[in-house]
């Protein structure tokens, strides 16, 4: 395997566009993914795109708006990690040699569909129970509290950091600072998860161009590699013993890693999937970035927050930028290769030379999750 | 009165419609492993082929636990429901009992599953099962 580089990165603004199709929010990540390096769209040899509601030939229909025809294109759909998978795909088709140029794309439409916010899995007998995302993050939540020492403020205290990352972002669904009191007092969905503690509904796309080392060299001299990636899926949930686990996001990780040939403490900045404030806590344990239980210590500490020792989401998250589901694993790579590049501006991470992009998605009756997605990028 | 006609909210899961029915489960003749819902073809620990139909105790304790405050696709808020370690050694997610729902619900609480209607549509009872303190 060779080393594939982060050559162009493009997204929307997130948000609620109802008027905007899935396929014209792509079309505008690409271009300016195209935009950012400036090469050829005719030169792109496979794309992957991903996109999770009402799927439809959506690489065909996005990059025939770019002169980009008659090449290998596929479509992935992977819950939240869709996103991921098309970058995974990219990648293994640059790393293995295959081809020298690729583009992932992450695009979702979803205000606009008729029973918004209905995401629950069709035939899914505990969903038909009443097993909702919230309900299935506020079960998580009520463990964390009693087992772990976590309480409410803390998963308050995640949302505010969050949002008010997501103050310098101008791609950002939410750029308004919330107070820790405003979250826990806005409307409760499912004790303890109040509604600013969930991510919003969003539409948005985002893009990413991956390369060889040579392809990159004609066009860029601030080389962002991704030094690890992996993809897993879940695992039978009869194997686990508690509800906040998630083996497989931790199977993920330490695939990542040792590919990448980082350890913890090396990290300088993280984006992951935080649907629920109360898991950001979770993906610290997974990511090794405390020790497992100790979630909320770090939070505590200060060490997630813009200016601490390994800032999480300086985007915002999925809790502030927003969630346009499929475009969320792709967009997490763009955030990450522009934090290293050192073009994060008001979000940027002081001098950051290693970062982890993570997704993770799917609710499946039966499995611990769907699947997740890490990207190590390193400069 | 018009007669209200009753489905199982999935087939072979349920053992009888009635207040005396059980979940039914599926238990591996050869590493003992229990699958709920039980819709396996052999066990996914040893690949072994034979599987037992067993029917659960309704007999567990609460592993977590939630109170919606917004309506699930079929289940009206606000409900709670609640994530179950069967004594058999399997988990299963049900909501509790609305007759229940003023009691306070706790981790490690002993509670039993029971069988009953989860919901009414177009003249059809649905019978799944819910959670009721022990
Ligand atoms: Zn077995």
């Amino acid at each position: 395997m060779r080393d594939v580089v982060v050559l162009g990165i493009g997204q929307t603004v997130f948000g609620k566009m109802p008027e905007r199709s899935a396929t014209d929010l792509g079309q505008e990540a690409v271009r300016e993914a195209i935009r950012d390096c400036g090469i050829d769209p005719r030169e792109i040899q496979v794309a992957y795109t991903a996109r999770r509601f009402d799927a439809q030939d959506d690489s065909q229909r996005i990059l025939m708006a770019h002169g980009i025809t008659q090449i290998e294109m596929f479509n992935v759909e992977n819950a939240c990690a869709g996103g991921s998978t098309a970058v995974r795909g990219v990648w293994k088709d640059v790393a293995s040699g295959l081809y020298d140029v690729g583009i992932a794309i992450g695009t979702e439409a979803v205000t606009g569909m008729p029973r918004t916010g209905a995401l629950a899995s069709k035939n899914d007998l505990d969903a038909e129970l009443g097993r909702t995302m919230p309900v299935a993050f506020s079960t998580v939540a009520r463990r964390q509290m009693e087992l772990q020492g976590a309480t409410v403020h803390d998963f308050a205290r995640v949302s505010a950091k969050n949002h008010r990352h997501a103050m310098h972002n101008p791609f950002a669904q939410y750029r308004k600072e919330l107070s820790e009191e405003e979250i826990l007092n806005s409307r409760t969905i499912c004790d303890p998860v109040t509604l600013l503690q969930c991510c919003p509904n969003s539409d948005g796309a985002a893009a990413v161009i991956l390369c060889s080392e040579a392809y990159a060299r004609r066009h860029t001299t601030k080389m962002v590699k991704i030094s690890g990636s992996s993809l897993t899926s879940g695992d039978y949930a009869f194997r686990r013993s508690d509800i906040t686990e998630s083996p497989f996001s931790i199977v993920a990780i330490e695939s990542a890693y040792q590919m990448a040939g980082i350890s913890p403490e090396d990290i300088d900045v993280v984006e992951i999937h935080d649907a629920f404030a109360n898991e950001e806590l979770l993906r610290y344990e997974d990511l090794k970035l405390c020790e497992r239980g100790d979630g909320a210590n770090l939070l505590r500490s200060g060490a997630t927050e813009l200016g601490g020792r390994v800032p999480v989401n300086p985007s915002g998250g999925l809790l502030s930028l927003g969630h346009p589901l499929s475009a969320s694993g792709v967009r997490v790579v763009g955030d990450i290769a522009r934090q290293l590049r050192g073009q994060a501006q008001g979000m940027q991470v002081e001098s950051a030379k290693v970062g982890v992009a993570h997704m993770l998605g799917g609710s499946v009756t039966g499995l611990d999750g769907g699947a997740c997605g890490i990207n190590v990028l390193v400069c | 009165m018009l007669m209200m006609n009753s489905r199982p909210i999935r087939d072979n899961l349920l053992s009888d419609l009635g207040a005396e029915g059980h979940l039914l489960a599926a238990k591996c003749e050869k590493c003992g492993q229990v699958y709920y819902p039980p819709t396996v073809e052999f066990c996914m620990q040893c690949l072994h082929e034979e599987l037992a139909e067993i029917q659960l105790s309704g007999e567990g304790s609460i592993h977590s636990y939630a109170r919606s405050e917004v309506d699930a696709e079929f289940i009206k808020a606000p409900y709670v429901c609640g994530v179950i370690d069967m004594v058999e050694g399997v988990k299963v997610f049900a909501p509790m009992h609305p007759e229940h729902m003023g009691h306070p619900v706790s981790i490690n609480m002993p509670v039993k599953v029971i069988v009953g209607e989860v919901w009414r549509s177009d003249n059809e009872s649905v019978v799944g099962y819910h959670f009721i303190p022990a």
